[in-house]
């Protein structure tokens, strides 16, 4: 999708913490009211981050039309970025989230910048939000049980394998550098599941100090419970909205994310 | 139509957002090809049968074959609900 309204974005590079280049698409906004909240859009990961490309990319010109500049980003050995995807744990997601959210702050001379993200990034932007404060979060479909996810995670991986005829360990033509997990094509840290594993939203988030906007993307137009305990523990500055939609994170084929997003502008418009 | 096999193809519209209703999904209708059904929905599909029966499906336990159709799945699950 485009809009004439917004500039187009501006790839570049900006350091993580250990130094490792991180991609970033930078989307100027469109209105120059000098007012308008500073956007950074953390991605999921794997398939995921592919899958959801599109609409994240179509969700940051949105932003940008409205008069908020964005920032995407691909962390440290994924995508666009540098760095090494067998060296990356839970931490070092965190931490990138943090510098691209200074960044983006600092680029656009505001105290602070506001977080969006999806699945993987969604829960990180949480954890972000809840550690350091910040203008407003918005967690799209975050992943709240991390034991739930890295089940999801090998089972989707089981299917891909069987599906190709092929055992999972050989999906890479290339064998995994030593001390690797190969998980379709990824290198990943051995204990990065076990990070991944380690994260329970229900458990480890406290309220928010700032406003922020849970979205529950499923089959379901009734909340599940485990949105409606995330919205409850996330205080009354937080808000739960539902959307009947397809996972466009699980899927190749096109899906229109226009109810998204006019649920994340209609949110931030109102901070 | 017998009834968990009613109940299996409610799961597969549910997740999949099928425009369907049961009686328009086969017991041997293949899933896959018939119904477009991949692997983000077989995870799905799988998460709402430990919601619909409260059974856990082990991981060492699962392959695409039993998810194939509506038969293949009832006949996995039925050993598990008696």
């Amino acid at each position: 999708m485009s809009d004439s309204r917004a500039p187009d974005p501006q790839h570049g590079y900006i350091k993580a913490l250990n130094g490792d280049p991180l991609y970033a698409a930078y989307h100027a906004a469109a209105e120059k009211s000098g007012r308008r909240l500073p956007v950074v859009i953390a991605p999921p990961l794997f398939e995921e981050r592919k899958s959801a490309y599109a609409a994240l990319r179509q969700l940051a010109v949105a932003l940008s039309a409205a008069g908020h500049p964005v920032m995407r980003f691909d962390y440290r050995g994924s995508g666009e970025s540098g760095g090494a995807g067998a060296a990356r744990r839970w931490e070092h997601l965190a931490q990138d989230v943090a510098t691209v959210r200074k960044t983006l702050a600092s680029l656009t001379g505001k105290r602070d910048s506001g977080l969006l993200g999806l699945r993987l990034g969604a829960t990180l932007a949480l954890q972000e939000s809840i550690r350091v404060g910040g203008e407003c979060v918005v967690a799209l479909a975050p992943i709240v049980s991390g034991a739930a996810q890295v089940r999801m995670w090998k089972m989707r991986s089981k299917i891909r394998s069987e599906l190709s005829a092929q055992p999972a360990e050989a999906i890479s033509s290339a064998p995994p550098p030593a001390g690797t997990l190969d998980f379709d094509g990824y290198d990943v840290h051995p204990a990065f599941f076990e990070d991944v594993a380690k994260v329970d939203l229900l458990k480890d988030l406290a309220a928010l100090s700032c406003p922020g906007l849970v979205v529950q993307l499923s089959h379901k137009q009734d909340a599940a419970p485990e949105s409606t305990q995330l919205a409850a523990l996330l205080g009354r500055r937080a808000k739960l909205t539902c959307l009947r939609m397809e996972p466009f994170w699980d899927k190749i084929d096109d899906v229109d994310t226009g109810p998204l997003q006019n649920a994340v502008l209609e949110f931030i418009a109102g901070i | 139509m017998a009834e968990l096999e009613e109940k299996l193809k409610r799961i597969v519209i549910d997740t999949a957002m099928l425009k369907a209703v049961p009686a328009d999904i086969g017991d041997d209708d293949d899933l896959m090809t018939k119904w477009n059904i991949g692997s983000p929905e077989i995870f799905g599909i799988v998460i709402g049968l430990e919601e619909v029966f409260g059974i856990h499906l082990g991981d060492e336990e699962f392959e695409l074959k039993k998810f194939r159709t509506v038969k293949t799945m009832a006949d996995f699950i039925r050993p598990k609900l008696e």
